[in-house]
């Protein structure tokens, strides 16, 4: 695969604090690719080292092939989407589109026939002469994309664009921003503290904390597989237990015996974390044929239309979280049942 | 009992009538004082413009003479010195720009923490009243004073110029005493600019100049026309500049205008000029607060 954006071992201060640790990782030509982190985890100002809002105190930036550490943003091959957008306010559509374009001195009609191209891509053909002020939150957001699509830069860069708008028009935008992904076939870099949009757009996902990254992967390898237990709570929630570990029998304090899928090193004993996903958890009063069986009492029941929620007590005092899909009233455990939670020792995932 | 009721009622529809007179009480202040400082005298000055002055007395003759006058009296003098007047506020306010906008725009984008400090000390001129600033100017370019006594020592000229006494003196004096006023509006319109528009413009390939003229100077436009306002029509009707730093070259309509008062005790003739004037300046504010928008204009106050 070609690669097309590059980090070598970046470090940014800024004073006394480290926003990014020591930070590697590259991006693939035509990829999708998410950097995930919770506030202040270092992952905007990632991004604007690439634009080359901010100069990396130690390390190496490389776009394309080529070392850019020292290069100002003007004449960088990226375009960002800014968190705001930041739209000019004085401009109409057709001239916030075309800003790019004009400063690049192309001729007038290659211009033109570029912006309806994009407005076609967006959808909003027609809307070059509207005003900025009158375009709705989902409209601004399309404009903004283009602006920064129509220079056709090796990279895109997209500083959480999606912040602003409500949930509904939230999704179509990711659906939308997939498509047009598909369709320029440019390299994506989007930053977000939303997990959902990261796993449903992205080909490969960074997920940062407190300036590092923490592990980077496929949306499946990190939703199934955290190496981390802070992945394994951020992505998703995650029932973990905790325990000692031989030949993939796991001892679980007050609870017994966990079998899982013996890992790599087996002999020793070793304490390691497990980690089962809710939805993995099968929850009845009688269950059979799964490797690992556990009593407990339903504590509190989410009835949330297409999925039921319980948080169950297991008996060594800890409280899980088992999310199955909706089948009915009469098949609704109610606080205080005695259930049977169990699952297969392949689904969960054990970390050290 | 029946009729007591709608007694009751009809007084108290008075009071829920009478409520609202209450709040146009709160503007009582205000229209007092625009009405006795601002309306009275001026609908004075402008019954006065209609009438006639001989020897001394006023005749209240009703006629439109003593505007027409402004455009032939003296060959046209008072008309000429208006158009001069004109010329020499938009340079006044073109030269007061030039030197207010790099100030306000190094504050607004370098300032830092020192912002506001650099902000009051580009107000520190007026702590020294104005007529002081003007004699101290006096003091520096005047015939005999230092530029001129500096230079000859030097042997760079060999007798003083005359910098003093001139139309462009006036100009001068008023482009420096203007210029901290215009830091302020412009600073103001300059801070209001989203600084991302700058790093989206320097994303999409501008450099920092093609920044400025492409996004800065646009947005910061309606500060330039509050700083218009604030300039040209105070400069148009000045008469202290042109009378203490002008001589001849330098009188301006506001120095006419005084002169008929004091000296020629014309007063519907100085009232008709003040009028004409008036009416300029009101055609200009009501130009640039439709390009500049209320709002804007009053924000920078």
């Amino acid at each position: 695969m070609k690669i097309d954006v590059e980090l070598k071992n970046v470090t940014k201060k800024f004073g006394d604090v480290v926003a990014v640790d020591d930070v590697s990782l590259w991006v693939g030509k035509c990829e999708f690719f998410s950097l995930l982190g919770p506030s202040g985890c270092g992952k905007t100002t990632t991004l604007r080292m690439i634009s080359g809002f901010e100069k990396p105190t130690e390390g190496e930036v490389y776009i394309g092939g080529e070392l850019m550490t020292d290069v100002p943003p003007f004449k960088r091959p990226t375009n960002l989407i800014f968190q705001n957008l930041a739209l000019f306010p004085h401009l109409n559509v057709y001239d916030n589109i075309s800003f790019g374009l004009k400063i690049k001195k192309l001729p007038k009609d290659e211009i033109q026939r570029k912006v309806k191209e994009m407005l076609n891509l967006v959808r909003l053909s027609g809307y070059e002469k509207r005003k900025i002020k009158q375009l709705s939150g989902g409209e601004q957001q399309r404009i903004a994309i283009v602006r920064a699509l129509v220079n056709e830069p090796t990279v895109l860069l997209l500083d959480e664009p999606l912040g602003p708008l409500d949930l509904k028009l939230r999704e179509e935008m990711v659906v939308e921003l997939k498509r047009i992904q598909r369709e320029v076939g440019t390299t994506f870099i989007y930053v977000t503290h939303d997990q959902g949009e990261a796993l449903t757009m992205s080909d490969r996902i960074a997920v940062m904390k407190d300036g590092r990254v923490l592990q980077i992967g496929t949306p499946m390898k990190i939703y199934e597989q955290p190496k981390s237990r802070f992945i394994a709570d951020f992505i998703g929630r995650s029932n973990l237990f905790e325990g000692s570990c031989a030949d993939g029998v796991v001892e679980v304090d007050g609870l017994g015996r966990i079998i899982a899928e013996p890992g790599p090193q087996t002999s020793d004993k070793h304490s390691v974390l497990i980690c089962a996903k809710p939805e993995k958890i099968s929850i009845g009063r009688k269950l059979k044929g799964l490797d690992n069986i556990f009593d407990g009492e339903v504590k509190e029941t989410y009835y949330q239309g297409r999925v039921t929620t319980y948080r169950v007590l297991l008996e060594n005092g800890s409280l899980i979280t088992v999310v199955v899909l909706s089948s009915g009233a009469k098949d609704i455990f109610k606080p205080g049942a005695k259930v049977k939670v169990g699952w297969n020792k392949r689904d969960v995932n054990m970390m050290m | 009992m029946k009729d007591g009721t709608t007694m009751r009622e009809r007084v108290l529809s008075i009071f829920k009538k009478m409520k609202p007179l209450g709040y146009y009480w709160r503007l009582f202040p205000a229209v007092f004082w625009l009405g006795v400082f601002l309306v009275l005298p001026l609908s004075v000055m402008l019954i006065y413009s209609f009438w006639t002055m001989v020897r001394f007395e006023l005749i209240p003759t009703w006629t439109l003479q003593n505007y027409l006058d402004i455009f032939v009296r003296a060959e046209g003098l008072y008309f000429r010195l208006l158009l001069k007047s004109l010329g020499m506020a938009a340079a006044v306010t073109l030269g007061a720009i030039a030197l207010a906008y790099p100030a306000a725009y190094y504050i607004s984008m370098h300032g830092g923490k020192y912002k506001y400090v650099l902000l009051n000390v580009i107000m520190t001129p007026f702590l020294v009243s104005w007529v002081v600033l003007i004699f101290g100017w006096r003091l520096v370019i005047g015939y005999t004073c230092l530029l001129n006594t500096v230079l000859m020592g030097a042997g760079l000229i060999s007798e003083p110029m005359r910098l003093w006494g001139n139309w462009i003196t006036v100009i001068f004096v008023l482009i420096f005493s203007w210029a901290p006023w215009l830091v302020l509006p412009i600073f103001v319109s300059l801070e209001k600019i989203d600084r991302s528009l700058l790093e989206a413009g320097a994303d999409l390939g501008a450099s920092p100049l093609e920044n400025f003229r492409k996004i800065t100077l646009p947005l910061s436009i309606p500060g330039l026309l509050v700083a218009t306002f604030f300039v040209f029509i105070p400069t148009l009707g000045e008469f202290v500049a042109p009378i203490l730093a002008g001589g001849t070259s330098g009188a301006m309509i506001g120095s006419a205008i005084e002169a008929t008062f004091k000296r020629m005790h014309n007063w519907p003739f100085g009232s008709a000029m003040s009028f004409l004037l008036l009416i300029i300046a009101l055609i200009a504010s009501i130009v640039l607060i439709r390009k500049a928008g209320l709002r804007s204009l009053m924000e920078s106050l």
